[in-house]
């Protein structure tokens, strides 16, 4: 990847990479700085990165390097020290949107992160299972049991039917 | 047992064994298996099952199954309406959803509470993109560097010899470099020699003056006003003249005649533009060629532009000249460090 190659990365992926990340911290300043250690080791690595792989190389390099920092942070799926709640955009949205994010703010990490992976991103199962490091039969198991999971928190909230 | 568990099917047994339903020789098996393949030992922080039920439910023992479902029933509804929107059945099951769907309006809310589930992508943007981009940096090849620097070295060499042979007499500065350039030249002989300035070969009526200043010479005045107080001089006391060096082996020899700089008449207190030499004193021998050939108004260059590349090469300088006489060749002779150049000529007839 060249250089010019991966300045187009950044400007391609650098939204959706924070849009993951933040959704799963809900810390903007901590996404942020998973954000730009991402691309800062990937740009150390990018003679060695095809172009065509950008995309999965940084989900990919997003992915542990949130995993690090949480665990390192001792932040887990909960909902306090939120500072995004105030002005985020999905404050503006419909009720059952707000409500989903609630419910996905809710689930285990790595149920989080694919469904995160599958309906923002549109990645199949198989590049799940490679930014992951999961095989395909767990990212299939993680989705349909998250999509139970907020289903029923959907429910239990009256939203939906 | 334990050759009943395998790559292909060791999923459901993991589940089992992380629920604990395994017999005692399944999850020895079972064990025993994880250990000969530790790749497949799940990270079990990644499994929290806190808001999962304590036992496996029929949806996930449906999705470690290899094979297509043949039936859609209240225990396997949830299989099939999450497939349809994850897209993942197959062209059969699909089929049979369709048909159970068509028979069950309950089903048909289920599955649109399933489509409730997928997460609508908002747009987030990261406020500081510019700064992840990597700026181009342009290098300077180093041999542009080198050239650029040669030619200012040679630019600066130049100029520091315009300096010499020029007209920078004026500029106390560069007199005092012709102080320093001649120093070496100096002898403590020559210090004590005291000049005779030419006072025969100046008219009457020519208001220009001989002078050998010193380097204070404001403090002290001139020379030619103590020895020729005939000599008339105006507003001495305020002009400032030039330096002349004070020996100059190559102008001027030991036994030689003191040929004195004439100077312009001064008007209005101002610095004279240039050094000239009267008639008589061009007139007069020299046994320098340099000094010759230079014309009326040209010191010797030769000393200073030797001391000058000495100084910025470091490297010692001499260079020597020559006349013809009737016994001995004439020639030159230049010695730059090591490097040697001489050339002979001919005998004078």
């Amino acid at each position: 990847m060249t250089r010019k190659e991966y300045n187009e990365a950044v400007e391609l992926y650098a939204d959706n990479i924070y849009r993951f990340v933040v959704k799963h911290t809900q810390n903007r300043m901590l996404s942020e700085d998973i954000v730009q250690e991402t691309f800062a080791k990937v740009w150390e690595k990018h003679e060695s990165i095809e172009a065509s792989k950008a995309k999965s190389y940084l989900f990919t390099t997003a992915y542990h390097q949130m995993v690090d920092t949480l665990k390192k942070e001792k932040r887990t799926t909960s909902f306090e020290g939120e500072d995004v709640r105030q002005d985020d955009p999905l404050s503006h949205l419909f009720d059952v949107q707000k409500t989903l994010q609630e419910a996905v703010n809710k689930l285990p990490e790595i149920q989080k992160t694919v469904i995160l992976l599958r309906d923002y991103e549109g990645y199949n199962y198989n590049e799940i299972a490679e930014i992951t490091a999961l095989n395909e039969s767990q990212v299939k198991v993680y989705i349909f049991r998250a999509r139970q999971t907020l289903k029923n928190y959907l429910k239990s909230t009256e939203l939906v039917a | 047992m334990k050759k009943l568990i395998h790559i292909d099917n060791y999923e459901s047994f993991y589940l089992d064994y992380l629920e604990g339903t395994l017999s005692e020789e399944e999850r020895i098996a079972f064990e025993e298996f994880l250990a000969a393949h530790p790749e497949l030992r799940v990270d079990e922080e990644l499994l929290i099952l806190d808001e999962a039920p304590e036992k496996l439910d029929p949806l996930q023992k449906l999705l470690l199954k290899k094979e297509d479902l043949t039936f859609v029933s209240g225990e396997n509804l949830d299989y099939f309406a999450i497939g349809r929107i994850e897209q993942v059945l197959s062209a059969k099951e699909d089929t049979l959803f369709d048909t159970y769907l068509a028979a069950n309006p309950e089903a048909q809310k289920l599955l649109a509470a399933y489509r409730e589930t997928r997460l609508q992508a908002s747009v987030v943007s990261y406020p500081n993109k510019e700064d992840l981009k990597e700026k181009e940096i342009r290098l300077v090849p180093w041999k542009l560097i080198a050239g650029i620097t040669s030619a200012a070295a040679v630019l600066l060499l130049f100029f520091q010899l315009g300096l010499g042979t020029g007209t920078t007499e004026k500029d106390p500065t560069v007199m005092a470099q012709h102080r320093k350039l001649n120093s070496n030249t100096h002898s403590a002989d020559k210090k004590s020699v005291e000049l005779e300035p030419a006072t025969n070969s100046i008219p009457e009526n020519n208001t220009v003056v001989a002078q050998r200043s010193k380097p204070d010479s404001n403090q002290n005045p001139p020379i030619h006003s103590e020895r020729d107080p005939k000599q008339k001089v105006k507003n001495t006391e305020d002009r400032i003249l030039p330096v002349q060096p004070e020996t100059d082996k190559n102008l001027i020899g030991e036994k030689s005649p003191h040929h004195p700089t004439i100077l312009p008449q001064v008007k209005d207190n101002k610095q004279p533009v240039a050094p000239t030499l009267d008639e008589e004193v061009n007139k007069a021998p020299s046994k320098d060629l340099a000094s010759n050939a230079g014309g009326s108004n040209m010191k010797n260059p030769i000393p200073i532009i030797t001391n000058t590349i000495s100084e910025k090469t470091k490297t010692p300088v001499d260079f020597k000249t020559g006349k013809a006489t009737e016994t001995e060749k004439g020639g030159f002779f230049i010695k730059i460090g090591k490097f040697e150049v001489s050339h002979k000529s001919s005998k004078r007839k």
